[in-house]
């Protein structure tokens, strides 16, 4: 069979839905508007969006190799959807980077795999610098550090094609990773791998993204730091996860992108006489619920997040009573949540590097809040490193105004 | 950072400082994508003829033909100064900013340096001396000096004004001199060639664009005459009794639904100024932010507190949760794992709103950040302002007796995610919904004591406030108590509308070309309504002239007695304050589509928010300023909004016109210079007059006059 429907296909498929679809109908709106004459963006969205379901459904290395194969092409041309001269030099960059990416796929899978044999993928004996190809073909596709150029010059598109980049195209990494995870358990060199790009990539995405005034640049670097995770979840085998990150992500980064337009809507502020004790009760809430689940409770990284983010959510400056349903509403839809991905995916045999990953990365998370408090002489520095690093080439901006 | 040097300004520093500060006045402010200034693209030009003055601004403004290496520079400072001026975006704010522009961006670049030595010494200097030091160096004589500045301005004129609107507001005059010390120390860096930049000569590319400009003008003017002679002739005999008297806001929005509703029964309307004369400011508290509901021009007097707008549980919590976003977002490490709790809600948000099949216009008000007025508003205002606002308005009314039913009607827009929602809504009430400004006249109006100060007799009256939703074509009513609810005027005038807005909503889908109706609510939809576009002229008359042109929302339209005037003050206040405004409006529309590369804010779909407040398009771009392309074009290269400057039409006298004009000299001016047209319909003689036989007109009387004294 060249197609399988599993609950991996599934759930890929319904982020494709929830996604793709909103993307889609947004740019046949504004094309509808502008120029109706015109409407090759839209076969090139429809194109792409059925290439990565094929993606999610092909049954072998071989079907996916050859749905993989255009997808550099196809967003290369949706980059360039109006041209200009910035247009064209983002879209030669995304091509060439996301061509190697192809590439190194391709050798990958010549070198580890038999074409045409059905996942769950079977082999006779692992061959390491094979799986580092396969990585490094995700970190591409991801736009993860160092192959992050592709990605943060490619806000020159239509913000509708944005969306399907952010939240849709490069995800196909998480889908290879998904699919391959059993066969990386077996290499410590490759999760190693994976979870110093995934680390590093956290850390820089979090840290550009602080610095951005543009709105796109800051999604576009947090969508670096989300990626990460999903890297450092593959390394740490947590393949449920990383499939409940990759789909909220997904969500999230397209609700962003869309409605770019809803945050100058300002939000409901008010005092909280009590925020202080909200904060600690959501914390310890949001641990405890970590705690019942068995996956994460092994995970301290996890569950000091979770505890961070029930005190933020706590403290925020709205009153009492939102703060309780708020507290209530996510405590519920995350706990949810990975309940459901976890029946889901099942899981495999635990990670042979567990321990040293996840500790290490616990100690470079810890660094990122820490820059903004450093003594201005040492944080300018810094602050002028990661402005510098998020910047869009000179060629890919359009500088020139006047009167023609 | 080595010390500066602190030494006496010299006398070349100061020649250069005034050479500067005149380039730099003739910038325009920027404003944000919400305010808006008493300002044009153009203004510093406007007091030359406008032909004069489109080909010199062009001769100063013709950045396009500069050298690579302003690219370069351009680069650098749309890299840097976003941070500098960010206050909402970022999360981690520019370590040790102080008010020196050039002393932050200084700081940051000395770590990538294109070449050391020469930013060591800018480190070393100030702004002043490293002005004069790079001219020194890039040999430019004292007489180019004003060409070389005005040219390193235009060619980045976004951030240009953007930086003199943030140092107007801010108080902090040095930001312009700082802005050119770093342009010019990047010059010096990288190599900009100063001839280069200075000498591209320019053939006069616009005559042809402002021939087709006046083209438009006569092709305009011919139709609005002929339509107008004819109804002044043909005058219909006013209805004796009105059932219900409207008041709307003079926007060209108003104009249709005015016209139908005047056709569909004995219903009358007037135009006038949509903020009602009140100068109005809200805020929640006495020291949170301000919002002046008022025109540009006016500094408000009348500062009201408001209470938190009423919304049901749900629209409540929607608030809370934006809050919620925007708080736990600054947090770095709770990032990861917020993503997946907000994005399981925002999939459902996407999933069940983005396509606009559900009505979201809920939400849309929800978010009103100004709260509403208290329902006892008016009790904050001392009696003797409130007879003085309730007198400017009433005299403005046409009616000679009050109808039994007086509706003051604001207007606003509903849309969603649209970064220029604001540019939607009311001018006059300073882009924001009129409403609240309906609310308070109401409230004025109603208010016993008020009405036994004035000659006129209101107490058989019932007013009410509403809203015209520009969108849609329809008419909000607020707070309407139970009996007048019930009462059959009421009900008539309800179904009178109705049937006014299936009408002109009939006739407005055809001219938007595409079947709009279902998705308005759709994200996407880049052009909910053509806002102001296509207007060409301002209509000032009796109430029933002009009633055929407004059908098609062309015109404002601007209520004028001239019976009830005979000292001349309403049409002198008229002049003051919405000539002005819907002046400015036209600059507002005309200058994007006369030269859309330079001040149209280019492509809707491509566009980003920057610092929040500001939009840029692509990976990088200068601050665009102004409206999009898609507000003045339904296609690439294609106008809808036919540039052509305002054509103030006036029914009156000529003798209280020419008086008009000797006390206002800078509109006559403006007139003069043709800045804006008039044409003036003599009810007496019945004939038209322009400007020259008014000035002419004027002349004899000077003459005769100044025969009268000498006798």
């Amino acid at each position: 069979m060249l197609f399988v429907f599993d609950s991996i296909s599934g759930f890929f498929l319904s982020l494709l839905v929830i996604v793709g679809l909103p993307a889609w109908s947004y740019a046949r709106k504004q094309l509808q508007a502008t120029q109706p004459q015109s409407q090759n963006l839209l076969y090139q969205i429809g194109l792409t969006l059925l290439l990565l379901g094929l993606l999610a459904c092909s049954n072998n290395p071989g079907l996916f190799l050859l749905c993989w194969a255009p997808l550099p092409f196809l967003m290369s041309r949706l980059i360039a959807a109006f041209p200009s001269k910035a247009s064209a030099y983002s879209a030669r960059l995304a091509f060439i980077s996301l061509t190697t990416g192809t590439v190194l796929l391709g050798i990958g899978c010549l070198l580890q795999f038999e074409l045409w044999q059905p996942w769950p993928l079977v082999v006779p004996k692992t061959n390491h610098a094979a799986l580092c190809c396969l990585i490094a073909a995700c970190l591409i596709q991801s736009g993860l550090f160092p192959a992050h150029r592709w990605l943060l010059n490619s806000l020159c598109a239509p913000t509708a094609v944005s969306a399907l980049m952010h939240a849709g195209f490069i995800n196909a990494s998480g889908l290879l990773l998904l699919r391959i995870g059993p066969l990386l358990q077996t290499s410590p060199l490759s999760l190693l791998l994976l979870a110093v790009a995934g680390g590093v990539s956290i850390v820089i995405g979090l840290l550009t993204s602080a610095v951005q005034a543009d709105q796109k640049r800051a999604l576009a670097c947090s969508t670096i730091a989300q990626m990460g995770c999903l890297f450092l979840y593959s390394a740490l085998n947590l393949p449920s996860l990383l499939a409940a990150h990759l789909l909220a992500h997904a969500m999230y980064k397209s609700y962003a992108f869309l409605g770019m337009g809803l945050t100058l809507q300002e939000g409901l502020v008010s005092d909280n006489p009590y925020k202080k004790i909200m904060g600690i009760v959501s914390a310890v809430v949001f641990v405890g619920l970590g705690m019942m689940d068995s996956l994460i409770a092994s995970h301290p990284i996890v569950l000091l997040c979770a505890a961070l983010l029930g005190y933020q959510i706590g403290t925020a400056p709205t009153p009492p009573i939102f703060s309780i349903l708020n507290i209530a509403l996510f405590a519920g839809i995350l706990s949810v949540w990975h309940t459901f991905f976890e029946i889901l995916i099942t899981e495999a045999p635990s990670s042979s590097v567990g321990p040293l990953v996840e500790w290490g990365a616990g100690a470079v998370l810890l660094m990122v809040p820490l820059f903004s408090q450093l003594p201005v002489r040492y944080q300018r520095p810094c602050y002028a490193f990661f402005l510098r690093l998020a910047r869009p080439d000179r060629e890919a901006t359009c500088l020139k105004r006047g009167w023609v | 950072m080595p010390e500066k040097g602190v030494g006496m300004i010299t006398s070349g520093q100061l020649l250069i400082k005034k050479c500067f500060t005149e380039i730099w006045e003739k910038i325009p402010p920027s404003g944000t994508l919400q305010t808006w200034l008493p300002y044009h693209a153009l203004a510093a030009y406007d007091t030359r003829p406008f032909q004069e003055a489109v080909a010199q601004a062009q001769v100063d403004i013709r950045a396009a033909y500069a050298p690579e290496a302003i690219e370069q520079i351009n680069y650098l400072c749309v890299q840097f100064f976003p941070v500098f001026f960010d206050t909402k975006q970022a999360s981690w704010v520019l370590p040790g900013r102080s008010h020196s522009l050039y002393d932050s961006v200084l700081a940051l670049y000395r770590y990538e340096a294109h070449d050391w030595q020469k930013t060591q010494k800018a480190l070393s200097l100030n702004p002043l001396e490293l002005i004069e030091h790079v001219l020194a160096m890039l040999q430019i004589p004292a007489e180019d000096e004003a060409r070389f500045f005005s040219q390193l301005l235009w060619s980045l004129p976004g951030w240009a004004s953007f930086i003199r609107y943030h140092s107007l507001k801010d108080k902090q005059d040095h930001w312009g001199l700082e802005l050119i010390a770093l342009r010019c120390l990047w010059a010096w860096e990288y190599h900009l060639n100063p001839r280069e930049l200075m000498g591209s000569s320019l053939d006069n590319v616009a005559v042809a664009a402002l021939e087709s400009l006046v083209n438009n003008e006569q092709q305009a003017e011919t139709r609005i005459k002929e339509r107008l002679s004819c109804e002044a002739l043909l005058r219909e005999s006013e209805p004796l009794e009105p059932m219900a008297h409207v008041v709307f806001c003079i926007d060209t929005r108003s104009g249709p639904i005015r016209a139908a509703l005047e056709q569909s029964g004995p219903y009358t309307t007037d135009g006038m100024a949509g903020f009602w004369g009140l100068d109005l400011a809200l805020c929640q508290t006495e020291s949170a932010e301000q919002y002046d509901l008022c025109p540009a021009l006016l500094q408000p007097t009348l500062k009201l507190e408001t209470i938190p707008s009423q919304e049901n549980f749900f629209q409540r919590w929607a608030g809370a949760l934006k809050t919620l976003e925007s708080h736990v977002k600054k947090q770095l490490l709770c990032l990861p794992l917020w993503v997946e709790c907000f994005g399981v809600l925002c999939g459902f948000w996407l999933s069940l709103f983005s396509r606009g099949w559900v009505s979201q216009r809920g939400s849309q008000k929800a978010t009103e950040k100004s709260g509403v007025l208290p329902s006892d508003a008016y009790l904050q205002i001392p009696l003797k302002d409130r007879v003085r606002y309730a007198t400017h308005f009433l005299q403005n009314l046409s009616c000679s007796k009050m109808p039994p039913l007086l509706v003051v009607c604001g207007h606003g827009s509903t849309t969603l995610n649209n970064i220029f929602a604001a540019k939607l809504q009311c001018g006059a009430c300073g882009n924001y919904r009129g409403i609240e400004n309906s609310r308070l006249m109401v409230q004025i109006l109603r208010c016993p004591q008020t009405q036994k100060e004035l000659p006129w007799d209101l107490s058989q009256t019932a007013i009410i406030a509403a809203e015209h939703e520009t969108v849609h074509d329809q008419i909000i009513f607020d707070a309407v108590s139970e009996n007048i609810s019930q009462s059959l005027l009421f009900k008539q005038l309800q179904h009178a509308l109705d049937r006014a807005r299936f009408e002109i909503y009939q006739r407005r889908l055809i001219g938007l070309k595409e079947r709009e109706g279902a998705s308005l609510y759709h994200w996407a939809q880049l052009r909910p309504e053509w806002g102001l576009a296509g207007h060409q002229a301002l209509i000032i008359g009796p109430s029933w002239w002009g009633k055929n042109l407004s059908l098609e929302g062309r015109v404002f339209r601007h209520s004028y007695e001239p019976g009830a005037d005979s000292e001349g003050a309403i049409l002198q206040a008229i002049f003051q304050g919405p000539v002005n405004v819907a002046y400015l409006l036209n600059m507002q529309y005309l200058f994007p589509s006369l030269a859309p590369e330079l001040f149209a804010a280019g492509n809707k779909m491509l566009h980003q928010l920057t610092m929040l407040s500001m939009v840029i398009q692509g990976n990088a771009s200068d601050l665009l300023i102004g409206l999009p392309e898609q507000s003045v074009q339904y296609y690439q290269g294609q106008l809808y909004h036919q540039p052509s400057r305002l054509l103030i039409v006036v029914y009156a006298p000529a003798q209280r016109l020419i008086n008009v004009l000797t006390s206002q000299p800078e509109l006559a001016e403006k007139f003069a210079n043709e800045w804006l047209l008039l044409r003036v319909y003599d009810p007496l003689k019945k004939c038209w007059l322009g400007l020259e036989d008014l000035s002419l007109a004027q002349e004899r009387l000077c003459d005769a006059s100044q025969a009268l004294t000498s006798c």
